[in-house]
């Protein structure tokens, strides 16, 4: 699968930040080296839908005749007592791509954790879709951690019917191609969707974000909010959606992003999207990029710390406040010692 | 309290035509013979010529954007890209034929002239009409001319700065310009020169299916300051006009330049105007920009903040009704260290109209210490409108500071009550907020402007009461 451009989905199709990205030829041979692990007791509710032909078209207009390597479909019809985890590691292959669905009944309510660890290979396509039904919850923490790989395609999509609520919370590593989608659909009224996002670049690599929030639904909130490290070398590209349809009547949507260059080669790119065809509905945006205060370092330093570490003292501050919305201890520790770690070699 | 839907007949102060009675009036579609005839008209030299053709060769490779509104019902081959009016270029108002004198007057231009302008000009179609400027900034050296005669009076001026700030190959419709442009003005502020009063500009476009493309180039030497200011309107026609004039901006190190536009395009104009300026050391450039008219307006003034220290501001309105698009938004380049830039930008839309705000801020490597603030705001007054807010930002300095904040809705249900339990009637009290939500731009223009800018948004919220139950 050859993949050129991945259109900006908007309500009338600016093409105004079109993503290029090297051809990656993509071979699914079907035993790739992956590991897959759910650590729940919810095997009776994963079904294996394999062979599924991958289709990417709305999101990267191509079509593939490749197939998946693993295409699951999980079921909640019942409030689970504790989270899903879901573990995918995925060791020095030529490429992998999988898919996983999940269908929330409703009045059901879950927590799932997800880690993609894509670990030195040439590139990965990762589908994650959600289907929440009426009045359904769902609390997800995401990690994708694609250090010193080629390519990553993650597609991330959660529809919510009436009542519904997402509150996801995502930690990317940047891979030397990233490109992430993540579409939310509210369709149903008062339905309301947190997406909370934290990006870390480094070395040469490449990170595109596209985040869109689609509101139908009346009363729906959509929020997007994301912070992210830029060191060495890194490039990003982000745009942010929020796109009120006729009929969203007393719908609220806002969207932040927040980016720190800690490097003077690091490039942020930053297209925070409102479309609005409802007059009822209200939308904000906003956007800064800035290092950190002059005035904060100097004062830390006059403590006696370097300017490097005071740098660190703060980013780190910013980033543990954005862990505090996570719902796992231990996910959270283990995200926050990857990133201290990372930020530990970066020459700031 | 019962919901109302804004609806305007359509009134346009502006809206009255004359015979179309014209010198001569070039044949439809895009040639090479044509591009060659109106420079044969014009007694052009052959470097000018050279651009035209070479122009010429550029708009047939480039193609339409991808982006933006759809610009499938321009058909160049309906368009005459060249009307020279029943006049030659006057500096008496009383010498222009009647109908070209009661046109200006109608639009307020020879009042304002005598009142409170340094210098006019005036453009019926394709050409300068009238042309004049107070004999005191004479005196100090200042140039203000219609752009032919700065050709055949300037010749190396103009050369120097002539399609060096928006090139010929930027777009299709600035191609198109290149190719065909007539008219516009010439300005020259020699160093430490600073004007009192500001030097206008209007355009009228009276014939049907044709083109303006004037040029306006206009220097601002070193330690000088000028206002200028543009208008433009055209009566409504059932069949598309077109607009695509080119503005070139130059301000030199110390300078500084406010360039400020009411634009009243009619209602089946294709507005596609491109307008740069690059900015010297520690040097401001202002933009004013209220767009009220066109049917579809693509529109997006940049500045070039090439020196160190140079700063730049944008104010800008659009106001979209029935049938129309208004594409607008604003484009910077910081360079230079310390350099700044501040974005303001209102939209309203009612009635189906469409409003885009398009920008980039684009923060290059070498532009230590930038700093960039942006907030655009958008209104709809009912559910029929489109707001959308597209801000392109690439930020490649880490010293850089950048913030951008947007906001879309409608008017509070809550503030116009307020205003109602005041004695205001209901569509007073939307028109004021309208007003309010506008006063960050109308404050920006002289005072004459701004009450004209308040005119025009009252124009389009005189409403037909409807009860809804």
């Amino acid at each position: 699968m050859k993949i050129k451009q991945t259109p900006v989905l908007t309500s009338q199709n600016y093409g105004i930040n079109y993503v290029e990205i090297d051809d990656v030829l993509m071979n699914c041979f079907g035993n790739a080296n992956y590991t897959l692990k759910f650590n729940n007791d919810i095997n009776s509710q994963i079904t294996d839908t394999g062979n599924e032909e991958i289709i990417l078209k709305n999101i990267f207009d191509t079509k593939s005749h490749q197939k998946y390597d693993f295409s699951k479909k999980i079921i909640i019809n019942q409030n689970l007592k504790s989270p899903i985890f879901v573990d995918l590691k995925n060791f020095k292959n030529l490429a992998l791509a999988g898919k996983i669905e999940f269908a929330i009944h409703t009045e059901k309510s879950v927590q799932i954790v997800i880690k993609l660890e894509n670990i030195e290979t040439l590139s990965q396509i990762f589908t994650l879709s959600f289907n929440l039904e009426k009045s359904s919850t769902i609390s997800a923490i995401i990690l994708c951690d694609s250090t010193n790989s080629n390519a990553e395609l993650i597609n991330f999509q959660f529809d919510l019917k009436e009542n519904a609520k997402a509150d996801v919370n995502m930690v990317s590593f940047s891979s030397k191609n990233s490109v992430q989608n993540v579409n939310f659909n509210l369709l149903g009224d008062n339905s309301k969707a947190t997406f909370n996002n934290l990006y870390l670049g480094f070395n040469n690599d490449n990170l595109n974000m596209n985040y869109v929030m689609n509101v139908s639904g009346k009363s729906c909130h959509a929020q997007i909010k994301s912070i992210g490290v830029l060191c060495g070398n890194c490039q990003k590209n982000y745009v942010g959606t929020i796109n009120f349809e006729k009929g969203s009547t007393k719908s609220v949507g806002d969207e932040s992003e927040n980016c720190i260059l800690l490097s003077s080669k690091a490039r942020s790119k930053s297209t925070p999207i409102l479309l609005s065809k409802e007059d009822d509905a209200t939308g904000t945006h906003s956007a800064s990029v800035q290092n950190i205060d002059v005035k904060k370092l100097f004062y830390v330093a006059t403590r006696g710390l370097s300017k490097t570490d005071a740098t660190k003292i703060f980013v780190s501050a910013k980033i543990k406040s954005f862990l505090n919305n996570f719902f796992e201890e231990n996910i959270k520790n283990e995200i926050d010692k990857k990133i201290e770690m990372r930020l530990e070699n970066e020459n700031i | 309290m019962s919901k109302k839907i804004l609806n305007l007949p359509n009134q346009n102060f502006y809206d009255f035509k004359n015979a179309d009675n014209y010198d001569y009036k070039m044949r439809k579609g895009l040639t090479k013979d044509i591009v060659v005839e109106i420079s044969k008209r014009k007694n052009e030299p052959d470097w000018l010529l050279n651009i035209r053709l070479k122009a010429l060769e550029t708009y047939f490779k480039l193609d339409l954007p991808t982006w933006g509104p759809s610009l499938q019902e321009l058909d160049i081959d309906n368009i005459s890209t060249y009307v020279k009016p029943k006049s030659g270029l006057e500096n008496k108002w009383e010498d222009l034929p009647e109908d070209i004198k009661e046109t200006f007057e109608k639009l307020g231009i020879p009042k304002a002239e005598r009142e409170y302008l340094a210098g006019v000009g005036a453009q019926y179609d394709s050409e300068v009409v009238y042309h004049s400027i107070k004999n005191q900034m004479s005196k100090l050296g200042v140039i203000y001319t219609d752009f032919d005669s700065a050709v055949r009076e300037y010749p190396e001026l103009v050369k120097e700065y002539f399609s060096q700030c928006v090139p010929i190959y930027e777009h299709k419709f600035i191609a198109l310009h290149y190719a065909v442009f007539s008219g516009g003005s010439f300005v020259y502020v020699p160093k430490g020169v600073k004007l009192e009063m500001p030097l206008q500009s209007y355009y009228r476009l009276n014939s049907p299916e044709s083109g303006q493309f004037e040029h306006t180039l206009i220097i601002v030497d070193e330690g000088a300051s000028l206002e200028f200011i543009e208008g433009c309107s055209a009566p409504k026609y059932s069949k598309i006009n077109l607009h695509a004039g080119c503005v070139e901006l130059f301000v030199k190190d110390n300078a500084s330049l406010k360039y400020s536009t009411i634009e009243n395009w009619s209602k089946n104009m294709l507005n596609l105007n491109t307008k740069k300026a690059i900015i010297g050391a520690n040097s401001k450039m202002d933009w004013v920009s209220g767009s009220f008219g066109s049917k579809i307006s693509m529109l997006y003034p940049m500045s070039i903040l090439a020196g160190d220290n140079a700063s730049t501001e944008y104010t800008g309105i659009s106001f979209a009704s029935t049938g129309q698009n208004l594409d607008t938004g604003f484009k910077v380049l910081h360079i230079g260290k310390n350099t700044s830039s501040n974005i303001i930008s209102k939209s309203i839309s009612k009635n189906g109209g469409i409003t885009t705000y398009r920008s980039i801020v684009n923060i290059m490597p070498s532009a230590e210490n930038a700093t960039c603030s942006a907030n655009c705001d958008g209104l709809m007054l009912d559910n029929l409108s489109q707001n959308d807010t597209i801000p392109v930002n690439n930020i490649q300095n880490s010293s850089a500071s950048f913030s951008h904040e947007a906001k879309v809705g409608k008017i509070s249900e809550e503030a116009i009550y307020y205003l109602m339990t005041r004695g205001l009637s209901e569509s007073d009290a939307i028109a004021m907020i309208v007003r309010g939500f506008a006063s960050p731009v109308s404050k920006q223009f002289p005072m004459e402007y701004a009450v004209e800018m308040n005119r025009l948004i009252n124009l389009e919220l005189e409403e037909v009461k409807h009860n809804e139950n």
